[in-house]
């Protein structure tokens, strides 16, 4: 388990995480490689830009790896928030020029994992992704 | 990161690869929004070399077709890897994106 600190300094250690963990446990080129940075990145990007106004501080992160599947955790600090029970109204606006952009984290990650489950228990946030 | 602009048979093509993600994004964005002022032309995507691709990437393809409607032009990808495609296609952007056989 690794842990972060939440600050705008500190994104780019989180994301080298799971490049170190796609080379050491996966093939670069697979699509589970590719859906574990897509999950991993969406998550973590979220628990960064809302860490403000959550309170959050930190982050603690594992990954591993058991057979054909992935498993990603995050733990971390502040307000409760399900992201499993999110739903952007970006995602389902028809397309026009006036259509807002972004939205589509939570939704990629919901349609890319087979297991993606929320705990709130002694104060902290629990995300648990199975790829 | 990689980016690139040619003018080819009518149409601005836009070349980028390796990753398109949070890190990159912003700048990636910024620079396409500069190329697309005075611009005229349908913009090809092209992901030949685009290995990767997340929610912030898909921020820049939205962002690129609202440009090309508001001037009556659309936007094309072109050869994008099978999960790039499947990203693009999962959140429903072949309703308004257009796939580039050739370019």
């Amino acid at each position: 388990m690794i842990t972060i600190k939440l600050d705008s300094t500190t994104i780019k250690d989180a994301f080298k995480i799971v490049d170190d963990f796609c080379k050491s446990h996966l093939k670069e080129a697979d699509e589970l490689c590719f859906k574990v940075k897509l999950i991993y990145e969406e998550l973590l990007t979220n628990i960064f830009r809302h860490s403000r106004k959550l309170g959050s501080t930190f982050v603690n992160i594992e990954l591993k790896s058991k057979n054909s599947t992935s498993v990603i955790e995050f733990v971390y600090d502040g307000g409760e928030f399900d992201p499993t029970n999110y739903k952007d109204k970006r995602v389902d606006e028809p397309f026009s020029e006036k259509k807002e952009e972004g939205g589509f984290g939570l939704f990629l990650v919901s349609k890319f994992s087979k297991k993606f489950e929320y705990k709130r228990t002694e104060g902290l946030n629990k995300i648990y992704v199975e790829v | 990161m990689g980016l690139k602009f040619e003018e080819k048979k009518g149409a601005l093509i836009i070349e980028i690869s390796d990753k398109l993600d949070s890190l990159n994004a912003k700048e990636i964005y910024d620079k396409i929004e500069e190329r697309l002022k005075n611009c005229d032309k349908d913009v090809v995507f092209d992901f030949e070399n685009l290995d990767y691709i997340s929610s912030a990437g898909l921020q820049i393809l939205i962002s690129a077709a609202k440009n090309r409607k508001s001037v009556g032009k659309d936007v094309y990808i072109y050869k994008p890897n099978s999960m790039v495609d499947s990203v693009i296609n999962v959140a429903g952007f072949y309703s308004f994106l257009k796939k580039a056989q050739q370019i």
